[in-house]
């Protein structure tokens, strides 16, 4: 049944972390140097974790031309079995979709697309695919065009704009908003910037959202964190989260959770659901992927 | 052919009749025409040359691309046409559906949706009578359709609205959707008939661009279906497509107010913006307050978010007005089929005939809809599923679509992508329409194929099993104002608490919310009277379900009523006559049985209602008695005349239409039975015990006025003036309803274009009540978990939940925010505009659980009013109750009032406001100059007009306003609480206009007033404003 295939993955494409990443790599907020080493653990143990969520993952072999190639959710959308392959908003990393073209069409065989517009910029992160519509930030690293593009390859779903330009604290949208389970939206603030533009961006995405979802409430970026797959959260450890949205996530998610440290990568802004690329593929696609169920459309049939 | 352009249509139609039909059906009918035809005997069924004859052969082309042939009397309303295209097709389920045409005046070929309560002569004006037939609501669970039929054609809607690009897939769905139409066209994947590649379904069309991968794809996937019925296939195929973004939203396209290209987007839920296929803003209907349109500008009013204080209106540019006069249509209609429990306007029209509505919707709603086809038990139809290649044709249902096009070579047309390049193909591209050959295509079909058509006709020839002209006697019969009224009641009930339903849901508990409001929202613990009342809506439906299994279940109740009430109906009868092919005899049983049903059930109505008057007289004067010592009789009188002649097309049919109404005998009947009903309808609300005092108050649908509201309503008025002035295009009564929201915001700036005169009738009833106003916050928040995000629809609830609470108004949301002074303007605003149904003000009463009884009362009578109104109005923005044209204004008032109303010399757009209490002598002259462009009000008051009495901590319970084309009915109730003594007062104000040069506003006003007093003694004239536009100084109709 569609309903039981959203979140659902049986593919999730990694990318090692290049050396280069140490010294090159994008980073929104200067700080401490980035350990590779560490960093290079941290994948590792996102890469074990994955391997323990029902998921056939491809690690692919890491390109010192692209110090953030880890990073490889910006590389493509996927949704069903279409694949956008996205145009990073940024020029250094342009590049790095080629690889990830390759593996989508060569070998899984899915239904690849192409951004036609030169001027359009497209991060996977700035996607957010709740299982009923889709939501896209334009800002730093994604524009208009970008957006359209997703519209036109996912016409099956509602599309809405969100703008985050404005919002300092957040590179991505996923940054702030991520989906904890079916229909379940994390939200962090954080400081009152953060706080400002979560608040902001909620606000948004409750005006155009055509469908209902429950608002996990966190209050930082580490705890909002988190992805969702194949009826597992991964999330950041206590330590990163915080005490506080620890408990909150016991007390709010029943089901299985995996618990990983992310904190050199998110120097660079990584994320979990940065690092990996989910997908979900099937050879006979039967039902239109979607949870939307009766009660979405319910409030409008006088039943 | 299609390609030669119209006059190959006619062309088609020309030898297509010739062919003939098989039906008997249409044997018969194409016979009549010819017989009739004594001048033009050669080409009889072409509709252009049968001035003569009463028949018209309609040409109507169906989802599955056939075209049939329908002759209808040449007056005959949309109704018939499309009745008749149902019981061909055997479709019960009908209300989803509907008929479109190309204007021919338009050269972009746009599609309009046949009006079934308008002559189609009177829509279709020039070309050929083709239509199309199409899915006009798309269920929002198709699924959930009851019987296969209508899925089937559904889906062959979906089909072509996915050909047309209209609703956009990725390959993906694409290949899916397609083979379960595969599935469901071709059956079971055979080897043996279908062979090993894709070839057996490469001239069946699923995509604009389909590849040779497509269809590849779809062979696989179709051989995955084995074992799925055509009826499972469908299921699934309506499973997944419900889902699609754009299922159901039917754009069109629109500029900004910074001129951007947007695409606006109506659907089930609401209007929606896109720029660039990115939906930039929702609006879901509970956030919309008012629709309206103005020459090519539509306009939406938002209702405020919690933070913000005042309404926002934003406006859209469409390319010409009668754009946007088609978007605001399909708002309007889309908004109460899926919105309202009942269409806004009562059914029954015999009640109150419909003068100034121009436009509503008047089907049956979704909910009707739904709860009618459950009803429903009959062996499903079996249908032809006509060869696949019949579908072919990419109609796509879109308005904007002009039709099929090419689609010669299977479905290559597609492929070269020319519709395709729409962002939203839904809209009309100029170039599809060019070739405007929709129908030839058709027609083309159709002698490509006799033989399928034949196939069908001849299943169809078999006499549909129902009889709908029967019915409709019967109907009329049936004491219509009594079902009427508390068929209202029940529906503001039932919808207020279905909404409430509704948006508990939305927190996911919506049988919670429900069962919560419920209470609430009947009558303080009258759950007695609600009881009853509950039964006897029970009982009623059951009675419509009854009728309707008797007849033709897809057709309502409506039709009978329409007939009963045109004008032509005699002509309607005998055409009916000709068209309807049912067995008579057998109709005629039913009719009886019918009829005598109705009779019995009006008879024990009126014996409950007897017994509730009495009661309520007891009440009354145990309650009221006090004030009705006080009552004023004072009298204003407002004559404004304009002299403009409008242009406008629209304008002059309504124009025409008053023509045929006998004005003030159409008011007089009117009134009268309102009296009638509304005591009904509001009586088993307000029976409880405590609100005996509010009781009495009830009135015949007459509004009183408040007396310390005078000079603000007679602001209104007078903006309202100014508002109808604004809008040239619309002037039809109707704008009335809507126009006192706008008085408070356009000012009467504008110069006066046309000359409303309204007469307004303030009575004021005061009575005492012994109730207790208790009114407990809402407490919504339980329902809602501040942890989801709620579309925001919810979220406007909340906000507006404490709105109203806070204010203590019971009325609609809007109205609490207005105050003492403007709350009987806004809350008649909101009522008419409130098409957008206030629905978290509502929904918060209810929840609170104890409403004041009289609140409750009033707005549920409020909805009736509200119905008609809403519709009609809210289109214009303008039109403000005061109707242009009066001359006998003047003259009425003199008689009717001892206060003789002239028209003192105003200045341009100025009221003049006499009001004895403040020493102002009015001025009667009776012969002023008139100067250009002005309006002028003369108010009389009674004396002793209690202004000072009335203290402004009074509170509005409830307002509401009704109007038809000459009168506008607005109700509104206060509450003033002293020393634990609440006292209610009842104001109905009662506004008579008309553009008629003959309208007789006299004996108007003399009926109004005479309908009111009868009715309440208790009321008492408090005031009558004569106003009058004025356009021209030389202009001889002044006065």
């Amino acid at each position: 049944m569609a309903h039981g295939e959203t979140f659902k993955y049986n593919y999730a494409i990694i990318c090692r972390i290049p050396q280069t990443f140490q010294y090159k790599a994008l980073r929104t907020k200067t700080g401490k140097p980035i350990d590779i080493d560490r960093a290079r653990k941290e994948y590792d143990d996102l890469r074990d974790i994955l391997k323990n969520c029902d998921v056939n993952v491809i690690e692919l072999q890491e390109d010192e031309n692209y110090p953030d190639c880890c990073f490889i959710e910006d590389c493509a959308v996927c949704i069903g079995g279409t694949a956008l392959i996205a145009r990073p908003g940024h020029t250094t990393r342009q590049g790095e979709v080629g690889e990830i073209r390759k593996v989508l069409k060569n070998d899984l065989k899915l239904n690849v697309q192409e951004i036609k517009d030169a001027k359009a910029t497209l991060d996977g992160g700035d996607v957010l695919f709740t299982g009923k519509e889709i939501f896209v930030g334009i800002g730093k690293r994604t524009n208009d065009l970008g957006a359209q593009a997703v519209a036109e390859f996912f016409p099956e779903y509602n599309v809405n704009l969100i703008k985050i330009g404005k919002c300092e604290t957040l590179l991505h949208l996923k940054d702030v908003v991520n989906m904890a389970g079916r229909n379940i939206v994390a939200v962090g603030c954080g400081n009152d910037a953060e706080t400002k533009d979560a608040n902001y961006i909620m606000k948004e995405m409750q005006s155009l959202a055509e469908y209902t979802y429950r608002v996990l409430h966190l209050d930082n970026r580490a705890g909002v964190d988190m992805l969702y797959i194949n009826g597992r959260l991964i999330h950041r450890t206590r330590e990163e989260m915080g005490e506080k949205n620890y408990g909150v996530i016991d007390e709010k998610i029943p089901y299985t959770r995996h618990r990983v440290n992310l904190s050199e990568l998110s120097k660079a802004d990584g994320s979990i659901s940065s690092m990996l690329l989910p997908i979900y593929k099937k050879k006979n696609q039967m039902n239109m992927l979607s949870d939307i169920t009766e009660d979405d459309i319910a409030p409008f049939c006088h039943k | 052919m299609a390609e030669e352009g119209n006059n190959k249509i006619e062309e088609d139609v020309k030898s297509d009749a010739k062919d003939g039909k098989d039906t008997k059906e249409n044997e018969k009918n194409n016979k009549s025409p010819t017989k009739n035809m004594t001048e033009d005997k050669k080409s009889p069924p072409k509709k252009a040359q049968n001035r003569s004859s009463k028949n018209v052969t309609c040409t109507v082309v169906l989802l599955d691309g056939e075209s049939i042939e329908v002759a209808i009397p040449k007056g005959a309303v949309g109704q018939v046409l499309f009745e008749k295209v149902c019981d061909h097709l055997d479709l019960l389920e009908r209300d989803y559906f509907g008929l479109t045409y190309t204007d021919d005046r338009d050269s972009a070929h746009i599609k309009f949706w046949l009006n079934v309560e308008k002559k189609i002569s009177k829509q279709k004006k020039r070309g050929a009578w083709v239509f199309e037939f199409a899915v006009k609501f798309y269920p929002p669970d198709p699924t959930q359709l009851q019987e296969h039929l209508t899925r089937f054609l559904v889906c062959l809607q979906i089909r072509r609205d996915i050909l047309s690009g209209r609703l956009p897939c990725s390959f993906i769905t694409h290949a899916m959707l397609g083979s379960y139409s595969v599935q469901a066209d071709r059956g079971d994947y055979d080897p043996l008939e279908h062979g090993h590649g894709y070839d057996y379904i490469k001239e069946m069309p699923f995509a604009p661009n389909q590849t040779p991968e497509m269809l590849e794809k779809i062979a696989e996937l179709h051989r995955q279906h084995k074992g799925q019925t055509p009826e499972e296939a469908d299921v699934h195929f309506l499973e997944n497509a419900k889902k699609l973004a754009m299922y159901g939203v039917d754009l069109h396209k629109a500029k900004d107010s910074e001129g951007v290209d947007i695409m606006l987007g109506v659907c089930a839920s609401g209007l929606l913006v896109y720029r660039d296929k990115l939906r930039i803003n929702r609006f879901v209907w509970p956030k919309i307050l008012k629709i309206s349109y103005k020459r090519n500008n539509f306009y939406i009013k938002i209702r405020p978010s919690e933070f913000e204080r005042y309404e926002s209106t934003i406006g859209f540019k469409l390319e010409n007005h009668r754009y946007a006069k088609r978007l605001w249509k399909t708002c309007v209609e889309h908004h109460a089929f899926f919105r309202l429990r009942e269409p806004e306007q009562p059914k029954n029209n015999a009640v109150f005939p419909r003068l100034g509505s121009k436009f509503r919707y008047s089907g049956r709603t979704l909910y009707q809809t739904k709860h009618t086809a459950a009803l429903l038990d009959r062996n499903e139809p079996a249908f032809e599923r006509v060869p696949r290649r019949a579908t072919y044709q990419d109609r796509s249902r879109s308005m904007d679509d002009v039709g099929p096009r090419k689609n010669r070579d299977g479905y290559g047309g597609y492929a070269d992508g020319e519709d395709y390049d729409n962002k939203y193909p839904g809209d009309r591209s100029p170039r599809n329409n060019k070739d405007g050959r929709t129908f030839s295509d058709s027609d083309n079909y159709d002698n490509k194929y006799p033989d399928g058509r034949n196939k069908r006709d001849t299943f169809h020839g078999v006499p549909t099993p129902f009889a709908k002209a029967g019915m409709t006697d019967s109907l009329n019969d049936y004491n219509p104002e009594d079902g009427k009224t508390r068929y209202n009641d029940r529906s503001f009930d039932k919808d207020k608490s279905l909404r409430e339903g509704e948006d508990g849901r939305l927190y996911k508990d919506g049988e919670d919310a429900y069962a919560k409001s419920r209470p609430g929202y009947s009558p303080d613990g009258k759950a007695l009277d609600s009881a009853e009342m509950r039964l006897q809506e029970k009982q009623r439906r059951f009675d419509d379900s009854a009728d309707i299994r008797d007849r033709a279940p897809g057709e309502g109740d409506v039709t009978l009523t329409r007939e009963g009430h045109i004008p032509d109906e005699a002509t309607l009868g005998v055409q009916a006559g000709n068209i309807s092919l049912p067995p008579k005899g057998k109709r005629t049983k039913e009719e009886e049985k019918k009829f005598k049903e109705a009779e019995k059930e009006r008879k024990k109505k009126e014996k409950e209602e007897e017994k509730r008057r009495k009661k309520e007289e007891k009440d009354k004067k145990k309650g009221g008695k006090g004030k009705e010592s006080e009552k004023i009789a004072l009298a204003e009188l407002n004559v404004s005349e304009d002299i403009r002649d409008q242009r406008e097309g629209d304008s002059a049919t309504e124009r025409a239409r008053q023509g045929v109404d006998p004005g003030s005998v159409g008011l007089e009947r009117d009134i009268v039975r309102r009296d009638r009903n509304d005591p009904n309808a509001s009586q088993p609300n307000k029976k409880p015990k405590s609100d005996k005092g509010i009781k009495s108050s009830i009135m015949a649908g007459l509004c009183a006025g408040r007396s310390p509201k005078k000079e603000s309503r007679h602001n209104s008025v007078s903006s309202h003036k100014s508002n109808s002035e604004e809008d040239e295009e619309y002037r039809p009564s109707s704008d009335i309803v809507e126009s006192d929201k706008d008085t408070t915001e356009t000012i009467s700036k504008s110069v006066v274009i046309n000359s409303p005169i309204p007469i307004t009738v303030t009575d004021v009833n005061q009575i005492e009540t012994e109730i207790e106003t208790s009114v407990d916050g809402p407490s919504d928040e339980d329902v809602l978990d501040s942890d989801v995000i709620m579309p925001s629809v919810v979220r406007e609830l909340q906000a507006d939940v404490g709105y109203g609470v806070g204010a203590g108004v019971g009325a609609g949301a809007g109205a609490g925010a207005g105050g003492l002074s403007a709350g009987g303007d806004e809350s008649f605003v909101d009522n008419k505009m409130s098409f957008i149904p206030v629905t978290p003000a509502d929904t918060a009463k209810k929840s609170g659980g104890s409403m004041k009884t009289g609140l409750d009362l009033n707005d549920s009578s409020t909805m009736p009013f509200f119905q008609p109104n809403a519709t009609s109005t809210v289109g214009r923005k303008v039109p403000p109750p005061v109707p242009p044209k009066g001359r006998g204004g003047g003259d009425a008032d003199d008689r009717n009032s001892r206060v003789s109303t002239d028209i003192p010399p105003t200045v341009a757009t100025e009221s003049y406001h006499y009001n004895p209490d403040l020493d102002e002598a009015p001025v009667s002259t009776k012969n002023v100059p008139i100067v250009k462009t002005e309006t002028r009000t003369v108010t009389y008051e009674k004396e002793g007009y209690p202004n000072n009495n009335y203290d402004f901590d009074d509170v509005l319970i409830s307002s509401q306003a009704h109007s038809s084309r000459t009168q506008t009915i607005e109700t509104t109730t206060y509450k003033t609480e002293k020393g634990g003594i609440s006292e209610t007062r009842v104001e109905r104000k009662v506004v008579i206009q008309s553009e008629e040069d003959d309208f007789d506003h006299d004996s108007a006003l003399a009926e109004a007033i005479r309908a009111v007093t009868e009715l309440d003694p208790n009321m008492s004239v408090e005031r009558i404003e004569c106003m009058r536009e004025v356009e021209e100084v030389n202009d001889d109709r002044r006065r």
